[in-house]
C-alpha cells in the first residue's frame, strides 16, 4: 500500500475516525490494539506472511525487555539483550545477506574448496526489514541501558515496531522517544492538523511531481543503459539522481511524521536541507538523520566512538559506514558508497584538527570552496548508491569523461525542477517555520481551500501512477 | 520540511475532529473532481458481485454521476491534459 494511492487515502480516514473515535470514548486500550491491527494489515497488504515474521521479532524484544525489567541478574539482563539484539540481526542477515554472502564468498573460490556449493535461498527480502530490525534492536538496548523502563506490555512493543506511518521506510523512531508516548495515549494531534497536512500534501508533490519525473525522465533511462547517451545527458542524470533521492526519500518522511502527527504521535525529523552542506559530518547531521543517529548511538559510540585516540576513532568511523552501506543493501555498490563516505568522514575528522582549517573556517571562498566539494562528492558516490552494479557505475563516470555533448533530456519543465529542487536547499530555515506559524492560524475552510486546491494541482500535474520509493528495497 | 512551531496556536489548532473533517472534505473534492478515477479503481478491486462491492460500485456511480452532470470531470481532465501537453510530460 503506497502513500500516494487510492488505497492508503481510504485506509487512512478509516484509521483516523475510529482512533479518534476510540479516543472520544476513552476505549484507551481499544484504540491501541486498534492501529496495531491496522499496521498489521498495512504491513500484511503486501506480504501476510512477513506480518507473521514482524510479531515474532516485536516478541523478542519483548521478551528480552521483560528480562532486562525482571532479572536481578546484570548477567541475565545483558545475555537476553545479547540474545536478542543476535537474533534480530541473524534474520536480517539471513534474509538480505545469505545470498549475497555466498557470491562473494563463491568469487573467491571457497566452496570449490571444499567442495560443498550450499544451495541460494529463493525466499524474497521482506519489505522493511532493514527498519524493523533496528526498532526491535533500539528497544533492547534501550531498555538495557536504562533510557526507557521496559514495558510489561506486547501490544505496546509490537504497536512501537510495527506503527504503520515509519514501518516501511522510516524514520527510525528510538523506543525512548516513542514507547512512552504509546503509554500516555495522545488526547490531540501531536502538531497542528494544519502543519501535519502541508506535510502530507507537501510529501505527496515531491514524490508525485519532482521525484517521479526527474526520474523516470532523466535519471531511469540513463541509468539502464549509460552508453546510449553522451556525457552531458549522463551528468544531467547523476544531478538528477541526487535530487530525486533526496525529494523521493524525504517525501516519505514527510507524509509519515504528518501522518504520525495527525494521529497523535510525534516523529522526529529525517532531513535538513542536505545539499547545503559544507562538510561530510555536517551531511550527516541534514541526511537520514535518525539512521546516522542510530548508528552513531547504537554502534559508533559502543565500538568506542571517538575516545580512545586517531586510530580506533577512524576504523570505528570506517566500520560504522562501511556497514551503514550494507545496511542499504547487499549490493558491492553499497558497500562502495558507504566506504567511500566513511573515508570522506575519517578525513574530515583529521582535516578538522588542523591550524590552517581553522584559520580558513569563516573565510567566504573556503566556504564556497567546500560547498561545491561537497556537492561533487555526493553526487559522485550516488552513483554507486543508485547503480545496479559496479560496471553501471564505470559506464557512468567514462561516459562523463570521454563522449561529452550538451544535454538532449534537459526540458524548461525538467529544467525548472530542478532549479527548484536546488533552491529548495538554500532557503532561509526561518522562512520555512514563518510559513508553517502563519499556516496553522489562518480558519479551517482556508485550510480547505488551499489543500483542496495543491492536491488539484497535483492530480492536474503528477502521473497516473507512481513507483514505490526509494527506501521501499531497504 | 517539518519543524517545531513555538508561537501561540489556535485554540483548535490541534482538535482531531477539525483535522479529519479538512482531511476528509479534501479527500471528497479530489474524488468528485476525478471521478474516474475511483470508479476505476473500485471496478479493479470488486471482481465478484459481494454486498460490498455493490455498496462501493453504488457509490462511485453516483459520484461518477454527479460530477459529470455538471461537466467537473471534463474541465479537470482538458486542463490536466493541456498543463501535461506544455510541460512535455504527456506520455507519463
Amino acid at each position: 500500500m503506497l502513500f500516494p494511492s487510492i488505497e492508503f487515502a481510504i485506509f487512512l480516514i478509516v484509521v483516523l475516525v475510529v482512533a479518534w473515535g476510540l479516543a472520544a470514548l476513552s476505549h484507551e486500550e481499544l484504540r491501541k490494539w486498534f492501529l496495531l491491527l491496522a499496521s498489521l494489515a498495512f504491513y500484511a497488504f503486501w506480504s501476510w506472511q512477513f506480518a507473521l515474521l514482524l510479531v515474532a521479532v516485536s516478541s523478542v524484544a519483548y521478551m528480552a525487555g521483560m528480562v532486562v525489567r525482571t532479572s536481578a541478574s546484570p548477567g541475565q539482563r545483558r545475555g537476553a539483550v545479547i540474545v536478542g539484539v543476535v537474533g534480530a540481526l541473524g534474520l536480517l542477515a539471513y534474509f538480505k545477506y545469505y545470498n549475497f554472502a555466498l557470491l562473494m564468498t563463491g568469487d573467491f573460490g571457497l566452496w570449490q574448496l571444499i567442495g560443498v556449493q550450499p544451495p541460494f535461498s529463493e525466499v524474497v527480502i521482506p519489505i522493511a526489514i532493514s527498519f524493523f530490525t533496528f526498532h526491535a534492536i533500539s528497544y533492547m538496548v534501550d531498555a538495557y541501558a536504562g533510557r526507557m523502563v521496559p514495558t510489561r506490555n506486547l501490544r505496546d512493543v509490537m504497536l512501537y515496531i510495527s506503527f504503520f506511518p515509519h514501518l516501511v521506510a522510516g524514520p527510525i523512531v528510538r523506543a525512548a522517544d516513542f514507547i512512552p508516548q504509546i503509554e500516555a495515549g495522545p488526547k490531540n494531534t501531536a502538531r497542528p492538523y494544519a502543519d501535519a497536512m502541508a506535510l502530507i500534501v507537501g510529501g505527496l508533490f515531491k514524490k508525485m511531481v519532482f521525484a517521479n519525473y526527474l526520474s523516470v525522465m532523466i535519471a531511469d533511462p540513463v541509468f539502464i543503459a549509460p552508453s546510449q547517451f553522451g556525457g552531458g545527458d549522463i551528468l544531467l542524470a547523476v544531478v538528477a539522481y541526487a535530487l530525486q533521492i533526496y525529494f523521493d526519500f524525504s517525501a516519505y518522511t514527510d507524509i509519515a511524521i504528518g501522518v504520525a502527527a495527525l494521529l497523535g504521535y510525534r516523529f522526529p525529523e529525517n532531513f535538513n536541507q542536505p545539499y547545503r552542506s559544507l562538510s561530510p559530518r555536517e551531511f550527516w547531521t541534514r541526511w537520514h538523520i535518525s539512521l546516522s543517529t542510530w548508528l552513531r548511538d547504537y554502534l559508533y559510540i559502543p565500538l568506542g566512538g571517538n575516545r580512545h585516540g586517531m586510530v580506533r576513532t577512524i576504523i570505528n568511523l570506517m566500520i560504522t559506514m562501511v556497514l551503514g552501506g550494507l545496511w542499504h543493501g547487499a549490493n558491492l555498490t553499497f558497500v562502495i558508497w558507504g566506504t567511500l563516505h566513511g573515508l570522506a568522514l575519517v578525513g574530515n575528522h583529521v582535516w578538522a584538527k588542523t591550524r590552517l582549517r581553522e584559520a580558513m573556517k569563516s573565510a567566504l571562498p573556503y566556504r564556497a570552496l567546500c560547498l561545491v566539494l561537497m556537492l561533487v562528492f555526493l553526487c559522485a558516490t550516488w552513483v554507486f548508491f543508485r547503480s545496479p552494479d559496479l560496471q553501471t557505475a564505470s559506464d557512468i563516470f567514462s561516459g562523463i569523461g570521454t563522449r561529452f555533448g550538451m544535454p538532449t533530456l534537459l526540458t524548461p519543465f525538467l529544467g525548472a525542477l530542478l532549479v527548484i529542487g536546488v533552491l529548495t536547499q538554500f532557503l532561509p530555515s526561518g522562512l520555512r517555520g514563518g510559513f508553517h506559524a502563519g499556516l496553522i492560524r489562518l480558519p479551517p475552510v482556508v485550510h480547505f481551500i488551499g489543500f483542496g486546491g495543491a492536491m488539484l494541482a497535483l492530480l492536474l500535474l503528477a502521473p497516473s501512477a507512481a513507483a514505490p520509493f526509494i527506501y521501499f528495497q531497504f | 520540511m517539518s519543524e517545531q512551531i513555538d508561537i501561540a496556536e489556535p485554540k483548535l489548532a490541534r482538535a482531531p475532529w477539525r483535522a479529519i473533517a479538512v482531511t476528509l472534505a479534501v479527500l471528497l473534492v479530489c474524488w468528485y473532481c476525478f471521478p474516474a478515477a475511483v470508479a476505476g479503481w473500485v471496478e479493479d478491486h470488486c471482481e465478484d458481485e459481494n454486498a460490498w462491492c455493490v455498496a462501493l460500485q453504488t457509490v462511485a456511480d453516483s459520484v461518477d454521476t454527479a460530477s459529470r452532470s455538471v461537466g467537473v470531470p471534463g474541465i479537470f481532465e482538458t486542463w490536466r491534459d493541456e498543463i501535461r501537453a506544455a510541460l512535455g510530460v504527456d506520455s507519463y
